[in-house]
């Protein structure tokens, strides 16, 4: 039965890296939920290109093997604070993500 | 010298607040400097252009306060960046404004550093035109007139200015714009100490306890020996283990492993993380640090205009069936009487309309992909953002009345489709302002863009 992809984490969160890039971070719950992340492709930069309407050469995608964690930057959509931006940190920006059917 | 030991008494001062008990307890550990930093650009763009504090004068001064009485006290410097949110010369002056209180309320005096990160817009001008700013990714595209018509512009200062402030004799450093990190690495690569390990004590530090498995209110104590970097928390039921350690360098960096800063980068692609055989310390080496030429980061604040605010709610399940139909056609209609009312205006040129519909899509806008999936209500925002306070609200003021009223297909007679919240309906935010720049700016001297002034207080 599929679960959410933040059942598998102990913590996913998204954050500005900067006014103009967001930063998301999966910290696996250890090294076996990580592992079917990387094998059974859970994330990939082409899902990040489509959910959040980015270039997929802008999306700077990192498998962190050492912690157990997938790390994502991608240039912001809006910029911080600018027109239209509705998420000053963007602090909700992983939303979906967590909720993820895998 | 062999070993360093230096304190971060909390995050950012102002904030979510530092304990004078705790910072007394990590005094134990005779730290040999007080750093912290004071903001970011977290906060948004606004306190960089308005030069007012996201902080209020009394916390800051709570926070302040336990900070230089402990410096002064153990005769150690006092290292304080970014000061009061943004860091440019209004908020520098209004910390050492605050600086002054503090010290005359204990009977105290001191040497003080102000160093200043504001930049004239003509010079930045000058060095575009050079060709010496270069992008990072997601930059604004850049026109001389662009940065002319900037609130503020300020650099970001490296660990260079805040050496030049100490070796000038500096108990208290009181710093603009500043890269968290560097208010802790200044010193320790001052004296000699391996910068590697500098640079990796600051980006830990800098978050207070956040680097710790679970946080808490407490303070940090970093001790550089050798090639080896120790972080130890102090406060209630803290443990820095080398897993939370190394998770938190992803923290609000784009890269993982590599930091970029003024005169380098700082790569912990190699680092080791170990227990420190305390039961809540962690020890950690290989980082290093790669110089490069020296680039300074910029900041600057751009007005995008002033902003009146409508927030409502709709209920009306007939609404909400229709509601994507509900408002397009509530937008039309304000704009048809904006046009009407002001026939010069220029929708997208004179004056924006921005929608927020919580409960549908308030969080992630046109991304969100259940923004089909809406629930029982949902919360409406509505911004006129203009010119000036006076037109954005009387866009806004059409704005109220037009979707109060806005007629659905499935009513006949006169409806009132919305549920707003307050009277006036209309709240006036004042300027709001965006980031214009996201480029570093290539120099020869790290020193240069940023005056540092010594004064006894």
């Amino acid at each position: 039965m599929k679960k959410r992809l933040g059942d598998y984490c102990k913590l996913i969160r998204s954050k500005n890296a900067g006014p103009f890039m967001i930063t998301f971070d999966f910290m696996f719950d250890g090294p076996g939920s990580y592992r079917r992340c990387v094998e059974e492709k859970w994330l990939t930069p082409e899902l990040f290109a489509d959910m959040y309407g980015v270039r997929l050469e802008d999306v700077m995608f990192f498998q962190c093997e050492d912690i157990a964690s997938i790390k994502v930057s991608i240039p912001r959509p809006v910029g911080q604070g600018d027109l239209g931006d509705s998420d000053m940190h963007g602090g909700q920006m992983f939303g979906p993500l967590a909720g993820l059917l895998v | 010298m062999e070993e360093i030991r230096f304190l971060g008494a909390g995050g950012s001062l102002g904030g979510t607040g530092i304990h004078a008990d705790i910072v007394a307890q990590a005094m134990e550990y005779k730290p040999h400097f007080i750093a912290n930093d004071g903001g970011s650009t977290d906060a948004g763009a606004y306190y960089l252009g308005s030069g007012k504090p996201a902080v209020s004068w009394e916390s800051l001064k709570h926070d302040l306060s336990i900070v230089v009485l402990q410096a002064l006290r153990a005769g150690i410097p006092l290292i304080y960046g970014t000061a009061a949110t943004a860091g440019s010369n209004a908020h520098v002056d209004w910390v050492l404004e605050l600086l002054g209180t503090i010290l005359r309320e204990n009977g105290l005096t001191a040497r003080v550093a102000a160093i200043y990160a504001d930049q004239d817009a003509e010079t930045i001008v000058k060095e575009f035109e050079s060709g010496n700013l270069v992008a990072l990714p997601g930059a604004p595209v850049l026109t001389a007139e662009r940065v002319r018509g900037f609130s503020k512009i300020v650099a970001m200062m490296g660990v260079e200015p805040i050496q030049e402030a100490l070796r000038r004799g500096a108990q208290i450093v009181i710093a603009g714009r500043t890269s968290d990190a560097a208010l802790f690495a200044a010193y320790p690569i001052m004296k000699g100490f391996n910068p590697g390990l500098a640079w990796h004590a600051g980006k830990i530090l800098e978050c207070g306890t956040l680097a710790c498995e679970k946080r808490g209110k407490g303070s940090m104590i970093a001790t550089i020996r050798g090639d080896e970097l120790t972080i130890t928390p102090v406060g209630p039921n803290l443990r820095a283990t080398p897993q939370s350690v190394a998770s938190h360098s992803l923290y609000e960096n784009a890269h993982p492993y590599h930091h970029t800063e003024c005169g380098g980068i700082l790569d912990i692609s190699d680092a080791v993380y170990e227990e420190a055989g305390d039961g809540r310390s962690a020890r950690i080496s290989g980082s290093v640090f790669e110089p490069r030429p020296a680039t300074i980061k910029l900041e600057a604040a751009e007005l995008v205009g002033h902003q009146s605010v409508v927030i409502c709610g709709i209920r009306d399940p007939y609404i909400l069936d229709q509601l994507d139909d509900f408002l397009a056609g509530s937008e039309k209609a304000i704009l048809d009487r904006t046009f009407n009312v002001f026939p010069d205006l220029v929708h997208g040129r004179d004056f924006h309309l921005t929608w927020h519909v919580y409960g549908r899509d308030g969080v992630l806008g046109r991304m969100e992909p259940m923004r089909h999936q809406i629930g029982h209500e949902v919360g409406v925002v509505i911004e006129a953002t203009a010119a000036t306070q006076e037109l954005s609200a009387k866009i806004a003021g059409i704005a109220r009345k037009i979707i109060l009223h806005h007629p659905i297909p499935k009513w006949s007679g006169g409806i009132t489709g919305v549920a707003l919240l307050h009277s006036p309906s209309v709240l006036t935010r004042g300027p709001v302002y965006r980031f214009g720049i996201n480029h570093v700016l290539k120099t020869e001297d790290p020193l240069s863009h940023f005056t540092i002034n010594l004064m006894d207080m």
